[in-house]
């Protein structure tokens, strides 16, 4: 009696399952693995089951498996990813303001200065502080806007309100030009505290201005997937409801080509209904969305990497990423002719 | 990544099963199902004989196995693994199959984990004295398999050859015989 003959903890390999199923081993080393065998119900199954299937189809299916399963833990370090992201911009966005505070006070002459005459009118214009008070709600809405979604894109409202400020001021000081200095004196005392958090407020709004553009480019990432999602909401790019380009960035520049499916988006978005095998726990559950996923295409046109956007669960991310994977090649993107890399956002629908 | 968390080749499948257990992090199963995924998906095909069907289930048992080990202690994860991947496949083929012959047929294949022979055989071991006797206790064709495969180290082909009887048998035999030896030296 050897006392190998009841070690049964270590299982088949892969390549001993294959070589005994084949019959490719010797007398001893068949015994060595019976004697495994004997006791052991999921090497003895396993054996049936490789059986069935020729060698190269199970080292296909296996490696398939062991790669989406893989990916099933990439997406949570994608996920933990993006909140980096979150936390770094936001730590961006504290530094932006506190060095508004630091530097106001070096400022804070010069723009009283100049202001003063804007300022001292407002109480007396009693027909417009609503529009005063509307500014700064304004920007106090851009910034908390800024905070949730890093995609406050203060440009557009930033210069109304600039101009806003310009015509209000224009109508107040006119307005003024009838009133006594003596009597506008007397409230500034008054106003001060107010004046104080005005000029804050008002400030901070070209701050971000431009400091909306630099993270924008910074995060690029976070920005480009929100900016796409919103032509897929749009009526009008009806054909794109399932593929959408991420870099609306690059597009604009001279010689920039989206990644494309081979055989076009509409022989794509066709292929995606076609072969959609719905999931059964989804059927049993009701389960009815989309699924968005964001492809990496490589220079060659293949898919290098698989995020998952916007999930479904009860199987149905597998789901669009196994029609994915299996689906028709890319054209990658080009660049000034020149093929790149380059992501793409791609939306499967579920519907019952 | 995997370094700092100890993983290697030698970390054994219990050590892995209580890392996880302690931690959640999925880490620890999915190098557990790396070592396992060969053997799922082979027996997810032999019961399930579609290639689609059988690496769904595969995954499935991912899933599974994350979520069941962070509660779980289990001591003989090939056996349990075994029992959870058949389970799955015969859930699967009830809710697939709605014929009622199907279901009968494979119904009496559901089980519940057991691990009991693991503990017997180290008595065995532990008592070779007691082993002979017990194995002359045997019936005939139980003791002569039994006797080639373990004592002579024959593999079955083998013992098919020099005994005559179908491969089908010799396995049928060895397995009696084995469970009757236990059942002996319990006593």
């Amino acid at each position: 009696m050897d006392n190998n003959s009841f070690n049964n903890d270590i299982h088949l390999k892969l390549e001993e399952l294959l070589t005994y199923s084949q019959g490719n081993l010797s007398n001893k080393e068949m015994h060595r693995l019976e004697l495994h065998l004997i006791h052991c119900d999921l090497c003895n199954d396993a054996l049936d089951g490789v059986a069935m299937v020729r060698e190269p189809v199970l080292l296909k299916n296996i490696s398939s498996i062991k790669e989406q399963t893989s990916t099933k833990s990439s997406i949570n370090i994608a996920i933990s990813g993006r909140q980096w992201l979150a936390l770094a911009a936001s730590i961006v966005l504290i530094a932006a303001v506190s060095a508004i505070f630091y530097f106001l006070p070096a400022t804070d002459d010069t723009i009283l200065a100049e202001n003063s005459s804007k300022e001292i009118d407002l109480p007396v214009a009693v027909d417009d502080p609503p529009q005063e008070i509307k500014i700064n709600e304004d920007s106090l809405n851009l910034i908390a806007l800024r905070e949730d979604s890093l995609l406050a894109l203060a440009v557009t409202p930033a210069r109304q309100n600039t101009t806003n400020q310009v015509a209000a001021s224009e109508v107040i000081e006119e307005k003024a030009k009838g009133l006594s200095v003596a009597d506008l004196s007397s409230e500034i005392a008054e106003l001060d505290t107010i004046l104080d958090t005005s000029l804050l407020v008002v400030t901070p709004v070209q701050a971000l201005d431009v400091e909306d553009l630099k993270t924008e480019e910074d995060k690029a990432m976070v920005s480009r997937s929100k900016k796409a999602a919103v032509p897929a909401a749009g009526v009008e790019s009806a054909e794109l409801t399932e593929v959408v380009t991420l870099d609306i960035d690059k597009e604009e520049a001279s010689n920039y080509l989206a990644p494309v499916p081979e055989k076009g988006r509409k022989v794509y978005n066709r292929y995606l209904k076609r072969s959609l095998k719905y999931p059964a726990a989804a059927t049993e559950n009701n389960i009815e969305g989309e699924v968005v996923l964001v492809l990496t295409i490589n220079t060659f046109g293949s898919i290098t990497n698989i995020d998952i956007v916007q999930s479904l669960g009860f199987g149905c991310d597998e789901e669009a990423m196994r029609l994915v994977r299996d689906g028709p090649k890319w054209i990658a993107a080009s660049l000034d002719n020149a093929a790149i890399a380059d992501k793409v956002m791609v939306s499967v629908p579920f519907n019952l | 990544m995997r370094i700092f968390k100890g993983i290697s080749v030698k970390t054994t499948d219990r050590e892995l099963v209580n890392k996880y257990r302690h931690t959640s992090d999925p880490d620890y199963v999915a190098e557990l199902y790396n070592r396992y995924v060969h053997l799922i998906f082979s027996v997810s095909l032999k019961y399930l004989k579609v290639k689609e069907d059988a690496e769904d289930i595969s995954l499935k048992i991912f899933e599974v196995m994350q979520e069941k080990l962070t509660t779980q202690d289990i001591e003989n994860i090939g056996g349990w693994l075994h029992t959870v991947t058949k389970n799955q496949c015969l859930m699967h083929l009830r809710l697939v199959s709605n014929t009622q012959k199907k279901e009968d047929e494979y119904a009496n294949f559901m089980e519940i984990g057991t691990n009991t022979h693991h503990s017997s055989e180290i008595d065995i071991e532990s008592n070779l004295s007691k082993l002979e006797e017990c194995i002359k206790s045997l019936v005939n064709e139980q003791k002569k398999c039994i006797e080639l495969f373990y004592k002579q180290e024959k593999c079955y082909k083998e013992v098919v050859n020099l005994t005559g009887y179908e491969l089908k048998k010799v396995k049928s035999f060895l397995q009696n015989g084995k469970r009757n030896l236990a059942i002996c030296m319990a006593e």
